[in-house]
């Protein structure tokens, strides 16, 4: 791909413990385009992401080698500092996690611990503008004060997509965003992802092939911590050139 | 070859290929039989043909249904999904050379006989390389040979030139014997469906061609 380069794996590999969960790994993410990760379970898919956020950093047994760059910046480098730069990664889970908080104050939360605003005016500004991209204001702007839990699913999951915008990060990582939500509510979501990606680089992590030929432009297929190939989503889908993506997608075995 | 983990999803697409194989079997059929008749001119046999034509167009529409459950049911990707846009693209192939073999039949329905001095032999000879090259089309898609599909269109050019040779040796026959001018015109238009089966047969090779391009190496 000749697009501009927002992240850059360079040889990663990842161990917890004695185990090694991601080999060798070499994966460039162009700037505001969706890429997709897809592979069986397993593979490593959620650690490559957690590599991009360094949320690995959390986990005791895990050790990282090699370089992850963003913005031509070595992520683990001793001068980067993992708040900060999680202030420009935005992240959503599988699960949808609200705060016990109120719909305002997820929202508001991140916004307030970076001190990216200077007034509650200009707060609320942001977390009305956040929850407009998330394409969840207008379902919500009456009950703003009533707690996040209290939204349905595809609610909620809208709700930390919410949260993730509200930082105004350049990434935002999606760990299986739609896994649990109905098709109206997994509609809502990929019609938002397509409109973030006008200003957002996006990593999605989906087990529906379907879903990544929809949302992405890039896909990259993840087999027992390998990268096995990487392409244009339209590529992958249609005429893979590897034998093991082939038999993934179509539900092949023998 | 690899199997898909739900044996159902193999049941479905080996079901499409086979009934797109029957398809092409009884197409086939028709060519042959159409062909015959130019040699041995039979009422009956004509009528038949023409009969036939509508099991034909309604094992197309079966492909169509199943291709289309198939592809709602199953949402296939890569060569799964090749293999049911090629069954959509050949089987309608196949519907429209079935036309034209039943309109050859239609032609001779008409003729009722031919002329004494009339001699078959051009046409027909135009009708076994037209079925021959036909036959060629069919089995590259079902051996999915780039190496048989790519022989389609070179034996159409010799199919092509066949067919000038029938159409200038008709006008001579024409000229000469005003009373056969009937019978001629209708034997040229016999001769120009049988052109018809040749051009789509190399679009078929064509088709395939592409699917197979579509694989891995
Ligand atoms: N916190 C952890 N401690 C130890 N091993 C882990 C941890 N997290 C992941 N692993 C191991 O690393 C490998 C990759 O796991 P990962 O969660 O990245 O897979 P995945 O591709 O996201 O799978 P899934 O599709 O099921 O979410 C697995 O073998 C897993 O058991
Ligand atoms: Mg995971």
């Amino acid at each position: 791909m000749t697009e501009k380069i927002k992240i850059k794996s360079k040889n990663v590999n990842v161990y917890y413990g004695q185990k090694k969960a991601l080999d060798k790994i070499n994966l460039e993410i162009p700037t505001n385009k969706v890429t997709a990760l897809i592979g069986p379970s397993g593979c490593g898919k959620s650690t490559f992401l957690r590599c991009i956020n360094r949320m690995n950093d959390t986990i005791d047994i895990c050790r990282i080698e090699g370089k992850i760059i963003v913005d031509e910046e070595d992520i683990y480098s001793t001068e980067v500092d993992p708040v900060l730069l999680r202030a420009k990664i935005g992240m959503v889970f599988q699960k949808p996690n609200p705060f016990p908080k109120s719909i305002f104050d997820n929202v508001a939360y991140g916004p307030k611990i970076h001190g990216i605003v200077n007034s509650d005016d200009e707060l609320e500004e942001l977390v009305i503008y956040s929850l407009k991209k998330a394409g969840l204001f207008g379902e919500v702007k009456d009950r703003l004060n009533d707690t996040g839990t209290s939204l349905s699913g595809g609610q909620q999951q809208r709700l930390c997509i919410a949260r993730a915008i509200a930082i105004s990060p350049q990434i935002i990582l999606m760990d299986e965003p739609c896994s649990a939500l109905d098709p109206i509510a997994t509609a809502i979501i990929e019609e938002l992802i397509d409109e973030l990606a006008k200003n957002f680089t996006i990593v999605i992590v989906t087990h529906s092939m379907q879903q990544a030929a929809r949302v992405s432009q890039q896909t990259a297929f993840f087999h027992m911590g390998s990268l096995i190939e990487v392409g244009h989503t339209d590529q992958i889908f249609s005429t893979p050139s590897q034998k093991k993506t082939q038999d993934y997608i179509t539900g092949k075995i023998g | 070859m690899k199997e898909h983990i739900v044996t159902t999803y193999d049941e479905d697409l080996n079901s499409l290929k086979s009934n797109l194989t029957q398809m092409g079997l009884d197409v086939e059929k028709q060519i042959f039989e159409a062909v015959n008749l130019i040699k041995i001119i039979n009422i009956t046999k004509a009528k038949e043909i023409i009969k036939n034509d509508e099991s034909i167009d309604a094992l197309e529409k079966k492909i169509r249904g199943f291709a289309t459950i198939t592809l709602s049911k199953r949402q296939p990707l890569a060569d799964d999904l090749r293999q049911i846009i090629i069954s959509l693209k050949i089987s309608s192939i196949l519907e429209r050379i079935g036309d034209h073999a039943s309109n050859v039949a239609g032609r001779i329905l008409s003729v009722k006989k031919a002329p004494d001095s009339y001699s078959t032999d051009s046409i027909h000879q135009l009708g076994l390389l037209v079925l021959k090259n036909f036959s060629t089309a069919l089995s590259a898609y079902d051996q999915g040979s780039k190496k048989i599909a790519q022989s389609v269109p070179t034996e159409d050019i010799t199919i092509n030139s066949v067919y000038e040779t029938c159409f200038r040796e008709h006008l001579h026959l024409m000229m000469e014997d005003r009373e056969i001018i009937g019978f001629c015109t209708q034997m040229l238009f016999v001769a120009k469906e049988l052109e018809r089966i040749g051009d789509l047969s190399k679009v078929i090779s064509k088709e395939v061609i592409y699917n197979l391009q579509g694989t891995l190496k």
